[in-house]
C-alpha cells in the first residue's frame, strides 16, 4: 500500500492552525505547513520546542569575545612597544575591540545557523509546495496511507480548507 | 511605470504583494538615465581619486594644520546617515513598534549602501592608501601589528562589523520577500530571484529559525548601533584638541546620528512613494511617527549644543573657551549658526501636526536637517583643527575641487546604488505587511477618510 | 632595534647610489658616470664612514672657518671650524647654504659664448681660454689700463693673482666690490685715528652696549662671533653684588631681529641715529660720565656737540629728551661701553667711537689690532674710476667676477649702462645672473668650495680654504682661468702656474722660519687647522683730532623715507639662489620668498593702503615695487624694505621674487627720500605663521632679571601644574633618556638652527606656492610672539624661540596611530616610523606643538642639489608623516662608536645638528638619566628659569626651556 500526499489551503491563519491540531489530535503526525507570514499561531498549533539557532548565536558570540582577547593581548605582547607612556595591556580600547567581534562573530552564526537548521540553500521543492502560499494562502500537505486519506480530507474541509486536493 | 492602481481600503495580502512586485517590474528610460548620470559622477569622482594616490594628497585643500577635513567629514556623515536603518529595523523591531513595518526595509537598505559609501573616506583620506591594510591585524615576519589603543583601529572594526552585521540581517529580511518576487517573475528575472531566494519556501520549520534569529540578530544589531557612532565620535574625543576633547561625544554623536539618519529616510522616501507609486503603502501614519523621530532627536542635539558651550564656559580651561569662542564668532562662525538654525530651529516646525503630515514641508525640512547635520561635523572637526593649541599655526582651510568632486561623487554613489536597490528588490518588506496588515488597513483607512 | 635595521637598510640603498655619484663626479665625460665599485678604495673613502675637510666659508666678508662632512666624496653638510676665533665652531643660515650654491642647479655647466643674435652657443674650455687670452691680449696692445677687472674680493692671494694678471695685460684696473661696504667706518676712523682699519669688538666684555643701526646679529661685521660675544653678554651674571645681565639699546628705523633682543628700542628716522649719538655724547659730557684721562679736550668736545642739546635733538629727531639722558646717563654712568654704529652716513661711526673713546672704552671693549690686513675691498673712488673709464669707452675688455654689480650696485651708479660700453665682457661664475647676461663670454667658475683660497678676515687671523671636493660641473679655479689667459701674454712674468700653487707659495712665506722646521708640515698643519691663528696684538691708537669738524646736525627728515637693509639670510642678495634662505622666514616678519614694504599703521593710514596691497616706492635714483607689510616694527614715515631679493637672473630660485631695493639707493647710501603710492594691485606676502599673540600659553616664556634676582618665580598665564601627574606606572628608560635644554635667552631667532636641521635632515623645500598652502616642512622653526599690548611695559620686544619636536614621555601623537609608525623607544625618542607609516594624519592633529610634517608630494631635488642629501638619513616619500627625532642617527653613530670601542658613550659626544649649528650655545642636548650631563646642569643651574612648552597638558616634554630674561622698564 502506498503513502499519497493531500494539499489543503487555508485563506485564514487561524483556521489553518485549528486543522493542524486537529490533524494531531487525530494521530496524523506526519505534515508539512507553507505560510506566507511567519505565523505563531501554527507555529504554536504545531508546539515544536524553541529553536535552537539560539545557542549558535550565544557560542559565535563568546568565540567573538574570545577573539577579541586573543588579537589585542596577543598583539601587544608580540612585540611591546611602548605608544605615550599608556600600559601594555590597556583594558578599555581592549574592551571595545570585543564586542565589535562578539555582535561580528554572533551575526555571523546566528545567520549561517537559520540557512543551516532550515534546509536553505536548496534546489528542492517541497512536496506539495504552491506558488500562492508564498503570498496569501497557508498551506497543509499531509502525507498519509490510502486508505486514512479520505479521513483526513474529510477533517481539512471541517476546519475550512478552500480546497483540498491530491498530490504525489 | 503605468500609474499605480489605487489599493483597496482593506488590502488583502494578495493586493500588498502586488503593489510592491509591480515596483520590480522592468524600468524606463528616465530611470536609466538617472542611474547614468550617477554613475558618471562616480566615475568623475574615482578618476579624481587615483589623480590623488598618484600626485599625492597635496592635490586637496588639506594643511598645517587642518589635516582632517571634508574627507573625515563626509565620513561621520555617511556612518551617521546609516544609523536610523538598523534603529528603526533592530530597536523598533525589539519594542514592536508598529509603523516600521512599511519603512524599515528602505531604512536599512539606506544603512547599507550609507556605510559602504561612508567606508570609502578612511581610505579615501589615507596618505599611503596602498598600505591600508597595516590597521588590521593579521600576521607577518615583522611583527607589526595595529596599536589597538589607537581609535582608528577601534574604527576598522566597529565599522566593518556594522557593515557585516547590517548586511546579514538585511539579508535575511530578504529571503521570504524574494520567494514571492522568484514565484512573480518571469524570464532571467525569476532565475536571478531564485538564485537570490535560496529556495525558501516558508515552511514552518524555516519560519521557526528564521523568526528567533530575527530576534537575536535585532538583540546583537540594537548595541552595535549605540557602539558604532560612539566609537566614531571617540576618534575626536580621544584627542586632547580644544573642541574633540569632550567626553560627551559618544551620547552627542550617536543622537546626532539618528537625527541625520531618520532625517535622511524621509528625504528618500517622500520622492520615492511618489516615484514608485507605493502612496498607498507609505501612509502619512509612517510619516507622522518617522518626524517625531525627528523631532526627539533635534531637542536631544540641540541639548548637546548646550551641553557642550557650558562645560567650555564651566571647565574655565582658556584655550578651550577660545577654541569655542573661534568656532562661534570666528571666520566660520556662519557655519556654526547655519548648523544650529538647521538642527534645532527648523525642526522645530515638526511640532505642529499638520506640518509633520505635509510631504513637500517635511521633505525640505529634512533637507535643511542633513545640511546642518554635515555643517555640525564639518564644524568640530575641521573648525577645531584651525584654531589648536598652537597660536602660531593657526590658518584657515579652503577645499579644493578634487574634495568637492569626490563628496559630490560620494553622494552620487549613494543614490545610484539605493535607486538601483529600490527596482531589483522589494523595497518593502511584503511579509511583515502582511503581519500587520491590521494597522496598515488602520492607515490606509485614515489617508483615505482624509483625502474624501 | 628594528627601527635602527630599517634605517641601515635605507642608508646601504643610498650609499650605492652615492657611491656611483661619487665615481661619476671627477669626470664629465658619459664614460665616467657609472657605478663603479670601489675595487681599490680612496684611502680618504670609505663608505659610511664621514672625513671631514677644515676650509674656510666665503658667503659674506666675516670669513668664519668651517668644516666640510664628506660622505663618499660629496659634501653633505657645512660646520663651523672650532679651532676659528671668529665663528668658534658655528656657522650662520647663510654659511650652511653655501652647499645649495655649490650643488646648484642652475650652476653654468660648461663655457659659452653669446652670438651676435644674443643666444648663447656652448664651446670647449680650449676655445674659450682662446678667445680670452686673445682678446685681453688685443686689449692690452691698444694701450695701457684697457683690461679691467670686477669683481668681489676672494681673499689675498686671489687679490695677488688677478693684480699679477692685469699687471701683465700692462692695467692695473681692478675693483674688489662689496655692496655691503665698510666704508663709513674706515672713513670714520681715518678721521679720528688716522687709519683706515676696522677695530674687533668685545660685547661680551661691555656692561652697556648701544648700537646705532647696526644689526650685529645678522648682517653687520661678523654676525656669528658678535651673536656668541652678544650671549655672553646677556648671560646673569653678578655684578657689583646683584644678578645682572648686559644692558643694550638699539637705536635706528625698525625692530630688527637685533633690535628686538635689546632691551630698548629707540626708533629713528634713517639717518637720524648719528643726531642721537651725537646727543648722547652732549649728555655725556655735559655730565662728566666721562674719563678724565681719554685724551680728549673735554672743553673742545663739549663745544663740538653743542648743537646737540638733548632738547634740540628731541626736537629734530622726535626722540623724547628723557630717552636720550637716560642713554648718556646708562653709558657713561657703566664701568665698561660699547658703541657701536652700522648705518650709512659715517657721523654716526664718528659719534660711536667718540663715545668710545671718551669713555676710556678703548682697548677693552673695541681695539684696534697690530697688522690688521690690507683692505680688500676698493674705495668707493677707485669704484667710480673705473666705471667712468668704462663709461668713457676707455676699456676694451672687461673680466667680472662676482660682486654682481649690475644688481648689486645702487643705481646711481648707473653700471649697466658702463659695462654695456666695453666690447668684450667675459663672466666666471656659478649661477650665471644679471651681469652674466651682459657678457659676451660666460666661463664656469669653481665654486668656493671647490678651490684654493684664503682668508684675511682680521689681524692674526688667516683662513684657509681647501677644495673639500671635486668640482660638480665642468668648472675652472677663476684663477686659473685668469693665469691661464695671461700666461699666453708676452709681456707675462707670471710667478705661479696656477691657483692652487699661488695659494700653497703664499702660504709657505708664513711658515716659522726656525731652523729645522719642516715647511711642509707646517702646510699640513694649516690645512687640518683650516688656517693659521694666532695671537692678537692690541695696536696702540692715538687720537688726532686735526681732522675732527664738529658736526652738523642733518637736515630735517622729510616726511617719507625708504630705508633699504641687507635681509638677514639673503644678505646683498647672493643668497637669493638659495632654496634654504628663500624659504626660512625672515625673523620678525616671517615672510618667506618675496620683498616687503614694512610701514607703520599710522603710514598705511596717511598711504590709505593694508596689508598686501603693493606700493610703488619712489627715490630720485629709481622707484620698486612691492606688497605693504603693516607692523609697528617700524618708525611711522620710514618704509622698510629688505635687500637682496628682486633678481631677474640668478637661477630659477632667485629669478622674479620680489623687488631689488637697491635700483633706488644712491651709492654707499641705504636709506633715501621717497614717495610711495598704491598700485591698486595687490599680492599676499607668503608667510607660514599663524596667530602673533601666544594667548597667554605657556609656549615661549620670560621673566625680568629683576625677578631672578630677587629670586621669584613669575607665574604664568596658563594654570599651575603641580608636577608630573602619572596615571599609569612610568615607563623605565633604563639605558639613557635624551633630553634637551634650550636658553629661551640666549637664542636670538638666527635659524641657523632651521637651517642646519635642513641640510641634516633632508627636509625638502616646497616653494612659495606650497608655504602659502600651509606645506612648509621644517623640523624645527622659530616661534615669533609680540606680546600683547598691555604686557609690553613687562615683556621682551618678541618672543622668539626655536619649536621643534618635544620627544614627550606623554607623547600625544603615540596611541593614536593606528600601526605605530609613531612610537616610543627605549631612550626616550617619540620615533617616527616612516617606512610603517600609512598617513592618516592623526598624529599632527593630536600633535599640540604642531612640529609633525606631511609629505603632501613627492619631495623634489633638482640635480645636482640631490647630492647634498645627508646618506644617513631616509629621504621620506609622499604620504608619509615626518618630524625631528633629535638626530637619531647621529645618537646611532656616536652610540655604534662607544660599542666598537668598547666604552660608555660621553656626556657631549652627541650633538645634534641645531645643537652644532647655534651660534649662542642656546641648545644643549644629553642624557636625562646622567644628572652629571651638561644638560641637565643646565636645568639645575637655572632652575627658576625652567619651563616646558604648553605644561599643563602633561606631556611631560624632554625638553626644558629657560625663560627668557627681560629688563623691566623704569629698571635702571
Amino acid at each position: 500500500m502506498s503513502t499519497i500526499a493531500i494539499r489543503s489551503s487555508f485563506a485564514d491563519e487561524t483556521e489553518c492552525a485549528r486543522a493542524i491540531e486537529e490533524l494531531r489530535a487525530a494521530g496524523v503526525g506526519d505534515f508539512n505547513t507553507f505560510s506566507p507570514i511567519p505565523s505563531h499561531k501554527i507555529e504554536h498549533a504545531i508546539g515544536r520546542p524553541k529553536s535552537p539557532v539560539r545557542w549558535l548565536v550565544l557560542a559565535g558570540g563568546i568565540a567573538g569575545v574570545l577573539t577579541g582577547l586573543a588579537i589585542t593581548i596577543g598583539t601587544t605582547y608580540e612585540w611591546r612597544l611602548n605608544a605615550g607612556g599608556k600600559p601594555l595591556l590597556s583594558w578599555p580600547p581592549f574592551i571595545v575591540i570585543c564586542f565589535e567581534m562578539m555582535v561580528l562573530l554572533g551575526g555571523i552564526f546566528g545567520f549561517l545557523g537559520v540557512l543551516q537548521l532550515s534546509g536553505v540553500p536548496t534546489t528542492a521543492t517541497a512536496p506539495g509546495y504552491d506558488a500562492r502560499f508564498g503570498e496569501d494562502r497557508f498551506g497543509i500537505v499531509v502525507r498519509c496511507d490510502e486508505e486514512q486519506a479520505a479521513g483526513v480530507e474529510s477533517m481539512l474541509k471541517e476546519s475550512g480548507a478552500e480546497e483540498v486536493s491530491r498530490c504525489s | 511605470m503605468a500609474a499605480a492602481p489605487k489599493i483597496p481600503v482593506e488590502p488583502s495580502y494578495r493586493d500588498i504583494d502586488r503593489s510592491v512586485l509591480r515596483v520590480m517590474e522592468p524600468a524606463g528610460l528616465a530611470y536609466w538615465a538617472w542611474i547614468g548620470f550617477c554613475f558618471t559622477l562616480v566615475a568623475i569622482a574615482a578618476a579624481l581619486w587615483v589623480r590623488q594616490i598618484y600626485s599625492g594628497l597635496g592635490v586637496t585643500g588639506l594643511r598645517q594644520p587642518v589635516m582632517w577635513a571634508i574627507y573625515i567629514t563626509n565620513f561621520v556623515f555617511w556612518v551617521g546617515i546609516a544609523h536610523s536603518g538598523t534603529l528603526i529595523s533592530a530597536i523598533l523591531f525589539l519594542f514592536r513598534t508598529k509603523w516600521r513595518t512599511a519603512v524599515y526595509r528602505a531604512a536599512e537598505t539606506m544603512t547599507i549602501f550609507a556605510v559602504a559609501t561612508a567606508g570609502l573616506y578612511p581610505l579615501i583620506h589615507l596618505g599611503r592608501v596602498w598600505f591600508f591594510y597595516w590597521l588590521l591585524p593579521y600576521p607577518n615576519q615583522r611583527y607589526l601589528q595595529p596599536d589597538f589603543r589607537s581609535p582608528l583601529v577601534w574604527d576598522a572594526f566597529a565599522v566593518s562589523t556594522y557593515l557585516t552585521t547590517s548586511a546579514l540581517f538585511w539579508t535575511m529580511g530578504l529571503i521570504p520577500d524574494l520567494a514571492n518576487a522568484r514565484e512573480a517573475a518571469a524570464g532571467w528575472r525569476k532565475k536571478f530571484y531564485t538564485v537570490l531566494a535560496m529556495g525558501w519556501q516558508g515552511t514552518d520549520r524555516q519560519w521557526r529559525h528564521y523568526s528567533m534569529a530575527y530576534l537575536l540578530m535585532a538583540g546583537l544589531a540594537t548595541p552595535l548601533v549605540l557602539s558604532v557612532h560612539s566609537v566614531v565620535s571617540w576618534d575626536f574625543a580621544m584627542a586632547i584638541n580644544p573642541g574633540w576633547h569632550s567626553t560627551i561625544f559618544a551620547p552627542y554623536f550617536v543622537a546626532g546620528a539618528i537625527f541625520s539618519g531618520v532625517a535622511m529616510v524621509i528625504t528618500l522616501l517622500i520622492p520615492m512613494r511618489k516615484l514608485l507609486g507605493i502612496e498607498d503603502l507609505l501612509t502619512e501614519w509612517h510619516f507622522d511617527n518617522l518626524a517625531k523621530v525627528v523631532l526627539l532627536t533635534s531637542l536631544v542635539v540641540s541639548y548637546a549644543y548646550l551641553t557642550e558651550a557650558f562645560m567650555t564656559w564651566y571647565a574655565g580651561d582658556p584655550m578651550e573657551q577660545m577654541t569655542f569662542h573661534m568656532r562661534y564668532f570666528g571666520p566660520w562662525g556662519w557655519m556654526y549658526w547655519v548648523m544650529v538654525l538647521c538642527n534645532c530651529v527648523i525642526p522645530l516646525l515638526l511640532f505642529s501636526p499638520r506640518i509633520r503630515v505635509n510631504m513637500r514641508a517635511l521633505w525640505i525640512i529634512t533637507i535643511f536637517v542633513n545640511i546642518g547635520m554635515w555643517f555640525e561635523r564639518f564644524v568640530i572637526i575641521a573648525g577645531s583643527l584651525t584654531a589648536n593649541l598652537e597660536p602660531s599655526q593657526w590658518a584657515g582651510y579652503r577645499p579644493s575641487i578634487t574634495e568637492i568632486m569626490i563628496t559630490i561623487g560620494s553622494f552620487a554613489w549613494f543614490l545610484g546604488l539605493f535607486s538601483l536597490f529600490s527596482r531589483f528588490l522589494p523595497i518593502i518588506s511584503m511579509t511583515e505587511l502582511k503581519e500587520g496588515i491590521v494597522w496598515l488597513r488602520k492607515a490606509i483607512k485614515m489617508d483615505r477618510v482624509k483625502a474624501a | 632595534m628594528r627601527k635602527g635595521t630599517s634605517i641601515s637598510r635605507r642608508s646601504f640603498i643610498k650609499l650605492a647610489a652615492t657611491a656611483g655619484a661619487a665615481a661619476a663626479i671627477p669626470g664629465c665625460e658619459p664614460a665616467a658616470r657609472q657605478l663603479i665599485p670601489y675595487v681599490v678604495p680612496d684611502e680618504n673613502v670609505v663608505p659610511g664612514v664621514p672625513s671631514f675637510f677644515a676650509t674656510t666659508c666665503s658667503e659674506c666678508p666675516a670669513g668664519c672657518g668651517a668644516v666640510a662632512r664628506i660622505r663618499e666624496g660629496r659634501v653633505v653638510k657645512l660646520e663651523g671650524n672650532p679651532a676659528d676665533p671668529i665663528g668658534q665652531g658655528s656657522l650662520c643660515a647663510r654659511g650652511q647654504a653655501a652647499l645649495q650654491g655649490l650643488y646648484n642647479p642652475d650652476r653654468l655647466a660648461r663655457p659659452q659664448v653669446r652670438g651676435d643674435d644674443g643666444a648663447m652657443r656652448s664651446i670647449s674650455w680650449e676655445e674659450a681660454q682662446k678667445m680670452l687670452g686673445d682678446r685681453l691680449l688685443a686689449a692690452s696692445k691698444a694701450g695701457k689700463d684697457r683690461v679691467a677687472f670686477l669683481g668681489s674680493p676672494q681673499g689675498p692671494t686671489f687679490r695677488k693673482i688677478a693684480l699679477e694678471v692685469l699687471g701683465a695685460y700692462s692695467s692695473s684696473r681692478a675693483i674688489f666690490y662689496e655692496a655691503i661696504s665698510q666704508e663709513a667706518a674706515r672713513a670714520a676712523a681715518k678721521t679720528i685715528f688716522g687709519r683706515r682699519d676696522i677695530p674687533s669688538y668685545r660685547i661680551d666684555q661691555a656692561e652697556v652696549l648701544i648700537s646705532f643701526g647696526a644689526d650685529f646679529l645678522e648682517t653687520w661685521q661678523s654676525p656669528v662671533e658678535l651673536a656668541r660675544q652678544y650671549s655672553l653678554f646677556r648671560t646673569p651674571q653678578k655684578r657689583r653684588g646683584t644678578l645682572a645681565i648686559g644692558r643694550a639699546i638699539y637705536v635706528g628705523p625698525r625692530l630688527s631681529m637685533t633690535a628686538s633682543k635689546c632691551d630698548d628700542w629707540i626708533a629713528t628716522a634713517p639717518g637720524a641715529e648719528a643726531e642721537i649719538a651725537w646727543s648722547v655724547l652732549n649728555v655725556m659730557v655735559k655730565q662728566r660720565w666721562v674719563s678724565q684721562n681719554s685724551g680728549f679736550d673735554l672743553a673742545a668736545l663739549a663745544k663740538a656737540v653743542a648743537n646737540f642739546d638733548p632738547a634740540a635733538t628731541s626736537a629734530r629727531t622726535g626722540v623724547p629728551v628723557e630717552t636720550i639722558t637716560r642713554l648718556g646717563e646708562a653709558f657713561g654712568r657703566a664701568q665698561s661701553g660699547l658703541a657701536i654704529a652700522g648705518t650709512d652716513d659715517s657721523s654716526a661711526h664718528l659719534a660711536a667711537m667718540i663715545i668710545n673713546a671718551v669713555t676710556g672704552n678703548f682697548g677693552k671693549t673695541v681695539m684696534f689690532l697690530e697688522g690688521s690686513p690690507a683692505e680688500e675691498t676698493s674705495t668707493p673712488d677707485e669704484v667710480n674710476a673705473v666705471i667712468e673709464a668704462m663709461r668713457g669707452g676707455k676699456i676694451d675688455a672687461l673680466f667680472i667676477n662676482g660682486g654682481n654689480p649690475v644688481f648689486a650696485m645702487p643705481a646711481s651708479a648707473r653700471v649697466a649702462e658702463a659695462i654695456g660700453k666695453v666690447p668684450f665682457v667675459v663672466w666666471a661664475g656659478g649661477v650665471p645672473d644679471e651681469t652674466a647676461a651682459m657678457a659676451k663670454l660666460l666661463l664656469p667658475a669653481h665654486h668656493p668650495l671647490e678651490s684654493w683660497r684664503d682668508t684675511a678676515p682680521r689681524a692674526g687671523i688667516r683662513g684657509l680654504g681647501q677644495p673639500v671636493m671635486q668640482p660638480v660641473f665642468d668648472s675652472k679655479p677663476v684663477g686659473d682661468i685668469l693665469l691661464g689667459a695671461a700666461a699666453g701674454s708676452p709681456s707675462a712674468k707670471l710667478p705661479w702656474a696656477s691657483a692652487a700653487e699661488a695659494v700653497k707659495t703664499e702660504w709657505l712665506a708664513l711658515a716659522p722660519k726656525a731652523v729645522g722646521a719642516d715647511p711642509e708640515d707646517f702646510w699640513v698643519s694649516v690645512r687640518r687647522e683650516g688656517g693659521l691663528f694666532e695671537e692678537q696684538h692690541l695696536s696702540a691708537t692715538s687720537l688726532d683730532l686735526s681732522a675732527f669738524k664738529a658736526p652738523v646736525p642733518a637736515a630735517a627728515q622729510p616726511e617719507l623715507s625708504v630705508y633699504a637693509y641687507p635681509h638677514i639670510f639673503l644678505y646683498d642678495g647672493r643668497g637669493a639662489d638659495k632654496p634654504w634662505l628663500q624659504e626660512l622666514p625672515e625673523p620678525v616678519t616671517q615672510i618667506v620668498w618675496d620683498s616687503w614694504a614694512e610701514i607703520h599703521p599710522e603710514t598705511a593710514r596717511k598711504l590709505g593702503v593694508a596689508k598686501d596691497d603693493i606700493i610703488e616706492i619712489k627715490t630720485e635714483h629709481g622707484a620698486i615695487e612691492a606688497p605693504v607689510l603693516v607692523e609697528s616694527t617700524v618708525r611711522p614715515g620710514v618704509i622698510a624694505v629688505p635687500l637682496g631679493q628682486g633678481h631677474r637672473a640668478y637661477g630659477r630660485y632667485a629669478k622674479d621674487v620680489g623687488a631689488n631695493a637697491w635700483a633706488m639707493l644712491a651709492a654707499g647710501a641705504t636709506s633715501a627720500a621717497a614717495t610711495a603710492r598704491a598700485t591698486g594691485g595687490t599680492r599676499r606676502l607668503v608667510t607660514p605663521l599663524g596667530k602673533s599673540d601666544m594667548m597667554g600659553r605657556s609656549i615661549v616664556e620670560a621673566m625680568s632679571i629683576e625677578q631672578l634676582a630677587r629670586g621669584v618665580v613669575p607665574e604664568s598665564g596658563a594654570e599651575e601644574v603641580s608636577g608630573p601627574y602619572e596615571m599609569y606606572p612610568p615607563w623605565k628608560y633604563p639605558k639613557h633618556k635624551w633630553g634637551m635644554t634650550i636658553d629661551v635667552n640666549a637664542c636670538i631667532g638666527c635659524s641657523a638652527c632651521v637651517t642646519a636641521c635642513y641640510a641634516e635632515n633632508n627636509v625638502p623645500t616646497v616653494g612659495k606656492d606650497g608655504v602659502d598652502r600651509g606645506r612648509i616642512m621644517s623640523w624645527i622653526r622659530i616661534e615669533r610672539y609680540f606680546p600683547p599690548p598691555k604686557e609690553v611695559a613687562q615683556a621682551p620686544q618678541l618672543y622668539l624661540a626655536p619649536m621643534l619636536c618635544q620627544q614627550c614621555d606623554h607623547a600625544p601623537c603615540e596611541p593614536v596611530c593606528p600601526v605605530f609608525a609613531s612610537y616610543h623607544s627605549e631612550e626616550g625618542l617619540n620615533g617616527q616610523v616612516y617606512n610603517r607609516c600609512v598617513g592618516t594624519r592623526y598624529c599632527e592633529n593630536n600633535c599640540p606643538y604642531k612640529v609633525r610634517r606631511f609629505n603632501w608630494f613627492e619631495p623634489e631635488w633638482p640635480t645636482p642639489l640631490n647630492l647634498q642629501l645627508n646618506p644617513d638619513v631616509t629621504v621620506r616619500g609622499v604620504g608619509v608623516m615626518e618630524k625631528c627625532t633629535f638626530c637619531v642617527q647621529r645618537i646611532q653613530f656616536a652610540e655604534l662608536n662607544a660599542r666598537t670601542e668598547d666604552r660608555e658613550l660621553r656626556d657631549g659626544e652627541i650633538v645634534t645638528a641645531c645643537q652644532q649649528a647655534c651660534p649662542t650655545r642656546a641648545i644643549t642636548f644629553g642624557d636625562s638619566n646622567d644628572p652629571g650631563s651638561a644638560m641637565m646642569r643646565r636645568r639645575e643651574d637655572n632652575k627658576l628659569r625652567n619651563y616646558r612648552a604648553l605644561e599643563e597638558l602633561n606631556t611631560q616634554p624632554a625638553i626644558t626651556y629657560l625663560r627668557d630674561l627681560y629688563r623691566e622698564k623704569g629698571g635702571a
